[in-house]
């Protein structure tokens, strides 16, 4: 009996206790008064760079970067607010800061404020210091999300510089190619901060061959025609847009007064011919090679100016 | 035997409100049933290759307020991972600024290219043009800029997201019939703003098609007006529209007409340093001489397919190759420029396309 009591007890204290506990467990949850930052321990932003040339900066330069954030949407919500009538609301996208910062030089702005569940934001970042540079993007204010990129910084840049024209036409009977090929280098004369002045030059050459076959008759080719001179290099690296615009200016070199031509004709042997031309000049500013423009990492500028082929390329040193 | 009968009840009454109380726990605003995935509400088997869809997630989470219907879309950009290609175009607007993604992918030879269109913070025009294929990167950052490709391995950049990432989930959405979205049968669903857990409290309605087979989704459009959630400031109209294109069609990516094809194969000796890898130009440096560099070439190319033409030296102290290489209506030259010092030989080379001359 006294066993069976003492059952009875725990069984009924038992029942007791389930009740309470289901009473408890009935009752609407409290409504929280506001967000529960601790709620959005784990990422639920999500922060893409987007594409840029990485390149290696130098201190001084100015390079601008943009990247989107954006709100991952769980699959199933775990609310932190309720409406007034109890019911629970997914936590609100708003009060959060992306941040970014850097360690070799400024950013600006650094803080940017977000309300809704995605944003492009952009940042210009300035080199200030050589060295490795990380560029760290963190969600702040209770949501989380991050993202890095790291660049090289160099104490100074200087850029390589080498065009190559060319333009050949050739028919049944003959044909030319003339040929337009220039090298220099160039370095940044920083006038006001994020902007610069590009100072250069040069040296080009200028080549023109001609040629002529008539088959079993005769067949002439011309001594190349050569010449060269020198050019200047300017032009303005534009911060704001992150690239550079590059002029060559060329100043016009006379050409040779004669054009030779060895011909070989039927029966004849090798015959030589002198053909006065006169004084002639060429003048590379007639391919108009101004207003190229690259990344200020380098990289090519191509382009067909009528039959002329014309490809530049910039390397930084 | 009644007054061994009564604990027994009571224990069995406590232990189903036990479970009761349990199975309660987390309160619900209304009897939800399990959450369907959205391959599962659309009724659609899983394509050969497609991951199991995963189970629901238990019970421990607050289900919101949906919609009346059964279909979710909790996530959007399922069932595009088998599809060998795909272009996806997306665009959302709001008070006046809109972003528009244009995104193709192709599973191999694999390759993604990308367009943003958008403003970033201060209302400023952002475009970015970029692509991912044949072992190199191309990039258009600015239209005030060439695009530039690279296939140098420090050539680090980003990526334009996924836009399906950016379509609101939908929870409860009515089925509507069927479809054919561009060729493909789909099924369609109605929501409003209910089913819209960011946008509960705006008022808006919108369709969301899932392709009979493999589940993903081919269109998608919402519009929500009034909301205050999820921030400030964007009250007034929010429109999404997102279409799924080229399934399994595409051949290739096509490239912007400024971008010239880098030359990521193009042969260079084994000794040569500081390559790179640039739209329609090698250079590197090398510490074997010119007639080395020339021999390399003539051997390489030839072997290739590409003829060396009569040419002329350029300029003193350089050493300059010429190759052709005949298509259907153009040829491919080549142009190796060989500069040779005391300490290394540098060299470029160029290749372009010209038209073909006339036919004699």
């Amino acid at each position: 009996m006294q066993r069976y009591l003492s059952w009875l007890v725990r069984v009924c204290l038992g029942a007791v206790l389930v009740v309470l506990f289901l009473s408890l467990a009935s009752l609407k949850p409290v409504p929280a008064v506001s967000a529960a930052p601790e709620a959005l321990a784990e990422s639920n932003y999500a922060v893409h760079f987007l594409p840029s040339n990485f390149p290696r900066l130098c201190v001084g330069d100015s390079h601008s970067y943009a990247f989107m954030v954006k709100f991952i949407e769980p699959e199933e919500y775990e609310p932190v607010e309720y409406d007034e009538n109890g019911l629970p609301l997914p936590v609100p996208l708003i009060g959060y800061t992306a941040r970014v910062s850097a360690t070799n030089g400024t950013v600006s702005p650094s803080e940017f404020y977000m309300g809704s569940p995605y944003h492009v934001f952009r940042f210009t970042y300035t080199a200030q210091s050589e060295g490795t540079e990380v560029l760290q993007v963190t969600i702040e204010g209770g949501a989380a999300g991050s993202a890095a990129k790291t660049l090289q910084i160099a104490g100074s840049c200087s850029y390589n510089l080498r065009f190559f024209a060319r333009e050949r036409y050739t028919e049944e009977v003959g044909g030319y190619e003339a040929v337009f090929n220039g090298r220099g280098s160039f370095g940044l004369n920083r006038t006001i901060a994020r902007a610069a002045t590009l100072v250069g030059d040069g040296s080009h050459t200028v080549s023109l061959g001609m040629w002529a076959d008539a088959p079993g008759a005769f067949s002439c080719n011309m001594v190349p025609l050569r010449t060269g001179g020198s050019f200047n290099i300017d032009g303005t690296l534009h911060s704001a847009y992150d690239f550079m615009s590059v002029n060559l200016d060329f100043a016009s070199v006379p050409l040779p007064d004669s054009m030779r031509f060895d011909c070989q004709a039927l029966g004849m042997g090798t015959v030589t011919f002198n053909f006065p031309i006169g004084q002639q000049t060429a003048d590379g500013n007639s391919l108009n090679m101004t207003g190229l423009t690259f990344p200020i990492s380098g990289g090519v500028d191509a382009a067909t100016l009528g039959s002329v082929r014309v490809t530049v390329v910039v390397k930084q040193k | 035997m009644k007054s061994k009968q009564h604990p027994v009840l009571l224990l069995l009454l406590a232990f189903a409100l036990l479970l009761s109380a349990c199975s309660r726990s987390t309160p619900a605003p209304e009897a939800a049933p399990a959450m369907p995935t959205q391959t599962q509400a659309a009724a659609v088997p899983p394509a050969p290759g497609d991951p199991s869809p995963e189970a629901p997630t238990g019970s421990t989470n607050f289900r919101l307020p949906r919609g009346p219907g059964d279909f979710d879309l909790a996530r959007p950009g399922q069932g595009l991972e088998v599809l060998s290609s795909y272009t996806q175009r997306f665009e959302s607007t709001s008070t006046g600024s809109s972003t528009r993604i244009t995104r193709s992918v192709i599973a191999s030879p694999q390759g993604v290219s990308a367009s943003l269109s958008t403003t970033d913070q201060d209302g400023e025009p952002l475009e970015i043009w970029a692509a991912w294929t044949g072992g190199a990167y191309y990039l258009k950052s600015d239209p005030q800029i060439a695009c530039q490709g690279r296939a140098s391995s420090d050539f680090e950049t980003g990526e334009i997201p996924d836009p399906a990432g950016l379509l609101p989930h939908v929870y409860g959405a009515v089925p509507a019939g069927e479809e054919t979205i561009s060729g493909i049968p789909a099924l369609r669903y109605d929501f409003d703003q209910r089913s819209v857990p960011l946008y509960l409290d705006g008022q808006g309605s919108g369709s969301v098609w899932v392709a009979r087979e493999g589940g993903f989704v081919v269109r998608y459009i919402l519009e929500i007006s009034g909301s205050s959630a999820p921030g400030a400031g964007l009250e007034g109209v929010q429109t999404w529209v997102y279409e799924v294109q080229d399934v399994n069609s595409l051949a290739s990516l096509v490239l912007l007409q400024d971008c010239l094809p880098v030359l990521a194969d193009f042969p260079v000796p084994a000794d040569a340093v500081q390559v790179e890898r640039l739209s329609g130009a090698v250079t590197y440096e090398t510490p074997a001489g010119a007639d080395q560099v020339s021999a390399f070439y003539r051997e390489q190319l030839a072997a290739a397919g590409w003829s060396e033409v009569d040419y002329f030296e350029p300029s003193a102290g350089e050493v300059s190759l010429s190759f052709v290489r005949h298509s259907e209506n153009t040829q491919t030259v080549a142009l190796i420029l060989i500069e040779p010092s005391a300490e290394k030989t540098e060299v470029y080379v160029l290749v372009f396309e010209e038209d073909l001359p006339p036919a004699p």
